[in-house]
Parts: C-alpha cells; sequence; structure tokens
C-alpha cells in the first residue's frame, strides 16, 4: 500500500502518500500514477503554458465540491485550492471561519491571507504553483465580472507570501441528476467530466483573467 | 526477537508511534477496553483472510460485473439480469445476492436520493467522502466503512488511489 496513516495532535486521521527517500517530487509519485512517457518526464518551466495535473487531483476536486450539497437544500458556493510544484498534486480544503467568511449560491467571501497560511501548514514549504478556485453551481465555468475584478488583488496578496505562481479556477457544477460516469477530458484550459450525480467542467486563468491550457497526467 | 520486541521497533520507527503506544496502553491497562481491543483485532483478522479468498455464485458474478460495468446501479437497474437469473425478479432474493458482495468487499452500499444503491468501492467510497464532507487525505476510514459497508481494508486500498 502506498498510504501511510498518522494521527496529528488533534487525534485528527492524516492520509499521506509513502515518499521514498532521496528522490524527486515526480520520481516519488507511485508507478500507477506515471504515464507511460517515451518521452522525458514533464517539467513545468516558468514560461511554460500548461497547468499538468495528477489524474486523482482531479476525483478529490470532484469530492471537495460535491461535498457542500446536501438534499433539499440549495447548493452554495464553495472554495479550495490546488498546488503543486512541477505538477498540480494536492488539494487544499478550506472549511474554517477563518478561510470562508460567508457563502451563498452565488458568492463566496474567503480571506486569501488565511489561504496562503493554511496551504503553506499543509505543504510544509511554498509550492511553485497555487490555484484558488471557487465553484460555480449551476453556473458556468467562466469569471464572472466580480471575479475579474478581484482576481489581480488576490494574486497580490499570494505573491507577498509565497513564491508561487498564482492561478484561478472556476469549477461549475450541475444540479443532480443520477448518470453515468464520464471521465475527465482536458480541452484547452477546462477540464470536464461526469460523476455519478453531477456534470464539472473547470477553466482555469491566470491573474490577468486569460485561459491557461491544462493536462491531465494519466494514472 | 520475540514479538514484543518486534512491536517495540515498529512503534519506534513510526512517525505516530508514540501515539499509536498511548492508544494501545490506553486499551490494554483496562480490561473492559482490553477484551475490546482484542476482539476488534481478531474481528479484523478474520476481515483480511475472508477478503483474500473470495469465491463468487454465478448470480453473484454476473451482477459483480454488472456493477463494475455501470458504476452504480438500483434495484430497478438489477431486473435485467432476470433474464439470465430468475432470482433478481424479486427485490428480497436480489438484496441477498447483492449484500453478499457487500460482504466479500466487493461492492459497497450507496443511497441516490432516497433509494438504496450499490456501487463500485471506489464509487461508494467517493460518495461517503461527500456525505461526511471529508478528502481522501483527512478523513475517518472506519466512518467510510461504516456508512457503505465495504471493509475497513477495502476502504484503505481506495484511499489509496486517491490520495
Amino acid at each position: 500500500m502506498g498510504i501511510r496513516i498518522t494521527i496529528d495532535g488533534e487525534g485528527e486521521i492524516i492520509i499521506k502518500r509513502r515518499k521514498e527517500k532521496g528522490r524527486t517530487e515526480l520520481e516519488d509519485i507511485k508507478p500507477k500514477h506515471r504515464p507511460e512517457l517515451t518521452e522525458p518526464a514533464p517539467r513545468l518551466e516558468p514560461e511554460a503554458k500548461s497547468l499538468i495535473f495528477l489524474r486523482n487531483i482531479i476525483d478529490q476536486m470532484e469530492i471537495r465540491a460535491e461535498s457542500v450539497f446536501r438534499p433539499n437544500q440549495e447548493d452554495y458556493e464553495t472554495a479550495y485550492a490546488l498546488s503543486g510544484n512541477e505538477v498540480i498534486d494536492m488539494l487544499h480544503k478550506f472549511t474554517s471561519r477563518e478561510v470562508i467568511k460567508d457563502a451563498s449560491p452565488m458568492h463566496i467571501y474567503t480571506v486569501t491571507e488565511n489561504k496562503v497560511k493554511h496551504i503553506l501548514e499543509e505543504r510544509g514549504e511554498s509550492p511553485r504553483i497555487i490555484i484558488d478556485v471557487h465553484t460555480h453551481p449551476y453556473g458556468i465555468a467562466e469569471l464572472s465580472d466580480e471575479d475579474r475584478k478581484t482576481i489581480k488583488k488576490v494574486a497580490e496578496v499570494f505573491k507577498e507570501k509565497t513564491q508561487a505562481k498564482i492561478y484561478f479556477g472556476v469549477h461549475a457544477v450541475s444540479d443532480e441528476s443520477f448518470g453515468k460516469r464520464r471521465e475527465p477530458e482536458a480541452i484547452n484550459n477546462r477540464i470536464r467530466w461526469r460523476s455519478i450525480t453531477r456534470e464539472h467542467e473547470v477553466a482555469f486563468f491566470d491573474e490577468n483573467g486569460k485561459p491557461v491550457k491544462v493536462k491531465i497526467w494519466e494514472q | 526477537m520475540g514479538a514484543i520486541e518486534d512491536l517495540v521497533e515498529i512503534l519506534r520507527k513510526h512517525e505516530s508511534g508514540e501515539k499509536i503506544a498511548l492508544l494501545l496502553l490506553d486499551y490494554l491497562y483496562d480490561e473492559k477496553k482490553q477484551n475490546l481491543l482484542i476482539a476488534t483485532l481478531a474481528s479484523l483478522r478474520n476481515e483480511i483472510v475472508r477478503s483474500e479468498q473470495v469465491e463468487l455464485t454465478a448470480a453473484e458474478r454476473e451482477a459483480y460485473k454488472f456493477v463494475m460495468e455501470r458504476g452504480v446501479v438500483t434495484f430497478e437497474d438489477l431486473t435485467q439480469l432476470a433474464e439470465k437469473f430468475a432470482s433478481f425478479k424479486h427485490k428480497s432474493h436480489t438484496s441477498v445476492i447483492m449484500n453478499s458482495l457487500v460482504d466479500k468487499g466487493l461492492v459497497g452500499k450507496i443511497k441516490l436520493g432516497k433509494e438504496n444503491a450499490y456501487a463500485t468501492p471506489k464509487e461508494a467510497v467517493m460518495w461517503a467522502l461527500k456525505m461526511l464532507d471529508e478528502v481522501p487525505t483527512k478523513c475517518n476510514p472506519k466512518k467510510i466503512s461504516e456508512l457503505t459497508s465495504l471493509p475497513l481494508i477495502k476502504v484503505l486500498e481506495v484511499l489509496d488511489e486517491l490520495v
């Protein structure tokens, strides 16, 4: 088994992928998570145009986005972050009042400084890439006018406190209808898939609101 | 080296060794808790042995294949198998077959709205994480096991895939 279960100070169960000593981040990823590459593993240079996602991170994005939905209640917006160095390999769940101040079906108010603190605590160091994601229940995967006004300011706060390049994601989730799962596909700046209950589409942008291409690193 | 020395050595090397030792001591100091710990460990051992020796009837094999193809199935979906196996005409018989697959750790139980359904272990664990508002890296595998009726060992296997 490639996971290690530990108990933190609060008695909470933490599940981590085992790391092998003396190996780099890409080599740490279990063979089943690595693509069968005939060329060297992808390396995201500063000028690179694509964000590369580990396949299992997309499962985690689905779990996070659908977790906030409850039967007979309106679907609320939520926020989470993704991070990584060469590939996006970690999802950061924000639930505390310190990060999410208020949420409704149409908006969410978060505190960027506390998001940064949470990400740095979970990673132990500044990652090279951070993606700030919020959901649009029943909506479309596009930055709203309000989003476009705020992303530059939000990126500045992230950059003040980390060495990471900052991106933004808008995760649109449909209403509930049962159906067969469709595997994720990356098209330009979007990842689309279907869970057994909802359609998902996530679009990614840079801090200027320009689309950023994405790729999925299949297991 | 004896088993006790081996255990001490493993606890010393484990990241959470001190906390695991405290948990064990908490159970071992108290006679009632000691029995609970021993019964749980014995049951866990049986669960692991069972998961390694799975045999299926023809109807179970067909139902298992059906769940693997679809991801999630309801009792209504399963009536489609009635042409091959008459048991699937009756909800009570279907339930016996499906619960046997659940006991063997091959499928999990979930709820689709108000309806009960059976799902692949991955779909069942993902459903449970959504219900519990947890993420694969910070979750309680025991709670997931209780919610989906999947054996703990199967839950850990799926979490290995999701983390």
